[in-house]
């Protein structure tokens, strides 16, 4: 396999051509790379690419959105938003979304990231039907079906596989097929498997959706999400949290009912939801039916827990599938006046078919939850004030913020947020230190983005506070986080990315025989170098040091990563990824993050610590129009370990490879 | 006396894990700070990507007779770059040991220019080691590297080195697998400050860092140091006509100055290094 790598290496350097390729998912990895930035934990989940794509398949129109689509788009706010709408109002219609650039006050660096989201349709470049020509149009014409196939396989055997705990292969598989018919009708299928799990539909999903006919704005039948203000009291999988980008974030961007087409297996409903339009009022209601993973207590009938992970692998995850049924339904209203005011309400029912047991955390208890929350937007002068109150007959969750945007290049944004120990969060996502928990927690966010003729400086400040026990500390304990980013671009084919972090918290250490909380103090300094010539390569290099400080544990370890990353675009269509890591951590406590390319719809955030190398290439084809196949090879090794990874996810050995392949066919 | 064999042995394996000291004589002078600068024949044993900056012939021999003292330590290297029309060829050789243990490799680098502004090369080496009365082995892994331009007074560089991580025998890393990132700065033309990082994959990282000065037309001094292991360097380079005669030290705490020595010869070179490599790229 080392071989094999060297002579595609050889391959890529000797070609030396130059050509264009198809630049959606380029764009979709260069924007995930400003927005977000490597959060703690390791995650493989395909949720916050699901979004970005389907956005970015669903382009909004230029010359229809109002602000609140606008500023869907990762990155836009307010100001700029209210800019592009006060110019179409001004000269008209946009004929293409290159025309944003004549507005001359508009960040060009911003326009530049947002125009893959942004389509005009123009009336004029439609083909035009006339009566006749409709009935002579084949049906299939209207037709677009996408089909995504994928199977990764881990060339290493885990101790899980090796004591035959787990009851399936090793091979994971997904496979996704979407039909569209015209614009206002979707059907797609799902099924997954993760490795170790027994079948290939072991997970599965279906929804059908009717958009736009009549009165009947949304309609899905099968799985679904909704995402409603704030989200503190419904939300899907994925919600932004802080960020490299200090503004967007904050302020959620709801999207309504959408079809569920991610694999993640918890956090979606199943059954039937619809919205019906009146001029600006939009009336939702929805139920869902469906059986849940949970550990039963089976002396008293009681769930203990609600399982997320989706795994069933071992006997014990296999008892847990669908052991509980959960009931949901409600109904919403919204209102909004273009541009300036959107308010709403939400209620809705949770029942589970057994007790919830009494929980020592959050003692969430019964079989019962009821939620009513009420949110708003308001868009005035250059102020943005947004909020939620999410009250579950026991307590009120709330989120209150403010978008300020003092001058064309200087933006502010402040929230307050207040989850209750009490709050009892199902389905919420709200913004915070633990993204999406939505309990516990009370913090206030300040963020400032400015926009300087040397570069952009992204700096934000957070303080919270966890007023009751958490699962890592026993009594109440707080934090602060600093950041600060700023990228500047040399030339028009150099950047330069400067990040620095600091976070403060509070986190339980065991001294001298005794747990005690105290202060954890971890700073992180990150440069990054992007060279990129037309679209031929792209360089990217990057230098990240942290420290990990426990001063009354006597713990100060220091952790670094440098990677060398090149991006070939070779031949018609071909991609070429290639990346080197090299990282050095004291121990786990000072891991470093990395994001990684994927295949098309996969964007991993993997913890490099210890002593080693990790290496990838990825490849991406498109020898026709109808088809793309991603394949990519990963290799982590780690010279002076006897072993990798833990429990049933354990290598005996030093290397941790795999292989994945991917074929995009759509027609 | 078996002893003593063993105990140089070690060291002698231990040094080869050194990759900072890899050749020239200007290279170690900036504390192997180069990798952005790159801009002579020894970068086939570096940088390869910088060999196609140089659109001349160039020869150049390179020697360290005692290093920590040690004259079991002794290395020399010979390097040969060949520009064409489809790229630059480098060869290479180094022998490194004594009688007892001795390390040879032998080199062939390519190297090419995309866009004027961005090189990429890569190399293949061949490296065999034998012991007395125990055996041999040989080996080949790879290095590859890439230079960019990013204005007309700054550059961007980078190498990896054994990126097949090969290795002697059954034993892992006997060949340090390295990557080694930087940047290279012209202060003024006559002056250039260097930084890099180099992480070994078995050792902390080191921070090299550099400063080439052309005082005259005819003579350079160079100096540098870097952590990890912590030295200074320095070294002089007289140039006449189309030869460079270079020389450099670099400290060690505990083992007191090492020196080393070498020769550049360019063929059908007119001007100065870099008033050609300018001239060459089209920068003023």
């Amino acid at each position: 396999m080392k071989y094999l790598f060297t002579i595609i290496f050889l391959i890529a350097i000797i070609i030396p051509a130059y050509t264009q390729i198809d630049s959606t998912v380029l764009k979709t990895e260069e924007i995930l790379d400003d927005v977000l930035i490597e959060t703690e934990s390791e995650s493989e989940d395909e949720d916050l690419y699901d979004y970005l794509e389907e956005i970015i398949a669903n382009p909004i129109d230029l010359n229809k959105a109002d602000i609140f689509e606008l500023t869907k788009i990762p990155g836009m706010d307010n100001v700029s938003a209210e800019k592009i709408i006060k110019h179409r109002e001004k000269f008209g219609n946009f004929y293409s979304a290159n025309e944003l650039f004549a507005i001359r006050d508009l960040n060009k660096n911003l326009i530049e990231k947002i125009i893959p989201f942004l389509k005009v349709e123009n009336k004029f470049d439609q083909p035009q039907f006339s009566e006749s020509d409709e009935s002579t149009t084949p049906f299939y014409s209207k037709l677009r079906t996408t089909l995504r196939s994928r199977i990764s396989n881990d060339l290493q055997t885990r101790r899980g596989f090796s004591n035959q705990r787990f009851a399936g292969s090793k091979i994971k598989t997904y496979n996704r097929l979407q039909i569209k018919y015209d614009k206002n009708y979707q059907a797609g299928v799902l099924i997954e498997k993760d490795p170790g799990e027994v079948l290939h539909t072991d997970f599965s999903s279906f929804h059908f959706q009717m958009k736009d006919e009549g009165f009947i704005n949304n309609l899905i039948i099968g799985d679904y999400t909704i995402e409603l203000g704030q989200g503190l009291a419904l939300w899907g999988p994925f919600g932004f949290s802080k960020g490299a980008d200090a503004v967007f974030p904050v302020k959620k961007s709801s999207r309504f009912i959408k079809p569920y087409t991610s694999a993640a297996e918890y956090n979606f409903f199943r059954g039937a939801a619809s919205t019906f339009q009146f001029d600006g009022f939009r009336l939702s209601g929805f139920y869902s039916n469906h059986f849940i993973d949970a550990s039963i207590n089976e002396a008293t009938n009681e769930i203990i827990s609600i399982s997320q992970t989706g795994f069933h692998r071992t006997a014990t995850e296999i008892a847990k599938k669908n052991s509980a049924q959960q009931i949901f339904y409600g109904g919403s209203l919204d209102y909004r006046t273009a541009n300036v005011f959107n308010i709403g309400a939400v209620y809705y029912k949770v029942k589970f078919d057994k007790p919830l047991e009494y929980g020592s955390l959050y003692d969430v208890t019964g079989d019962n939850f009821n939620y009513l929350s009420v949110y708003y937007n308001l868009n005035y002068y250059k102020f943005s004030l947004f909020g939620e109150a999410s009250y579950d007959l026991t307590s009120v969750a709330s989120l209150n913020g403010l978008q300020f945007a003092a001058s064309d290049n200087l933006i502010f944004t402040t929230a307050i947020r207040s989850y209750p120990r009490n709050y009892k969060n199902l389905f919420g996502f709200g913004f915070g230190e633990r993204s999406g928990k939505t309990n516990n927690e009370v913090g206030f966010y300040s963020g400032v983005k400015l926009r300087t003729k040397i570069g952009i400086l992204n700096l934000y400040y957070d303080i919270f506070k966890f007023p009751f026990k958490t699962n890592e500390n026993s009594l109440s304990s707080e934090g602060d986080e600093l950041l600060i980013d700023f990228l500047t671009n040399l030339n028009h084919n150099f950047e330069i990315k400067l990040m620095y972090k600091y976070e403060n918290k509070e986190i339980t250490e065991i001294i001298d025989n005794e747990s005690m909380i105290v202060r954890r103090l971890k700073q992180t300094a990150r440069t990054e170098l992007i060279y990129e010539t037309e679209n031929f390569i792209r360089l990217k290099t990057r230098i990240e040091y942290n420290n990990f400080l426990v001063r009354l544990a006597d713990k100060n370890e220091n952790g670094l990563l440098i990677f060398q990353e090149a991006r070939l675009l070779l031949l018609k269509k071909l991609a070429v990824y290639g990346r080197i890591i090299f990282f050095h951590t004291d121990s786990f406590n000072s891991a470093v993050y990395e994001f990684e390319n994927d295949l098309i719809g996969v964007m991993p955030n993997l913890a490099m610590y210890g002593k080693g190398i990790r290496w990838y290439f990825l490849i991406r084809y498109k020898p026709i129009n109808l088809i793309t196949i991603s394949a990519k090879y990963s290799e982590t090794y780690k010279p002076d370990e006897t072993s990798l990874s833990s429990g049933d996810n354990e290598i005996i050995g030093n290397l941790d490879n795999r292989f994945s392949l991917q074929i995009d066919l759509s027609f | 006396m078996k002893l003593s064999v063993t105990i140089i042995i070690i060291y002698l394996l231990t040094f080869s894990a050194y990759s900072q000291y890899n050749p020239g004589a200007k290279q170690i002078s900036l504390s192997n700070s180069d990798v952005a600068l790159s801009n002579d024949v020894f970068s086939v044993f570096n940088n390869p990507a910088g060999l196609s900056q140089m659109h001349w012939r160039e020869a150049g021999i390179f020697y360290s007779p005692a290093p920590f003292g040690m004259s079991e330590l002794s290395n020399g290297f010979i390097a040969y770059h060949e520009p064409t029309s489809i790229g630059s060829f480098s060869l290479g050789g180094m022998t490194y040991g004594f009688d007892l243990f001795r390390e040879t490799r032998i080199s062939i680098a390519y190297s090419n220019n995309f866009t004027g502004r961005f090189f990429i090369g890569t190399t293949v080496n061949y490296q065999t080691v034998s012991i007395k009365n125990y055996g041999n082995d040989g080996i080949f892994y790879l290095n590859l590297g890439g230079l960019a331009y990013i204005a007309d007074d700054l550059r961007l560089g980078f190498y990896l080195h054994n990126i097949n991580r090969a290795s002697y025998g059954n034993t892992e890393n006997q060949i340090p697998v390295v990557i080694n990132a930087g940047l290279s700065y012209d202060v003024i033309k006559e002056l250039s400050l260097n930084f890099s990082v180099d992480k070994d994959i078995k050792y902390k990282a080191s921070f090299q860092f550099g400063i080439n000065y052309d005082i005259i037309e005819y003579v350079s001094l160079r100096t540098g140091f870097s952590n990890e292991p912590s030295r200074f360097s320095a070294g002089i380079g007289i140039n006449y006509l189309n030869y460079s005669l270079d020389y450099a030290m670099f400290s060690h705490n505990a083992l007191g100055f090492t020196h080393q020595a070498g020769i550049i010869v360019s063929f059908g070179r007119e001007d100065n290094r870099n008033k050609s490599i300018r001239k060459y790229l089209g920068i003023e």
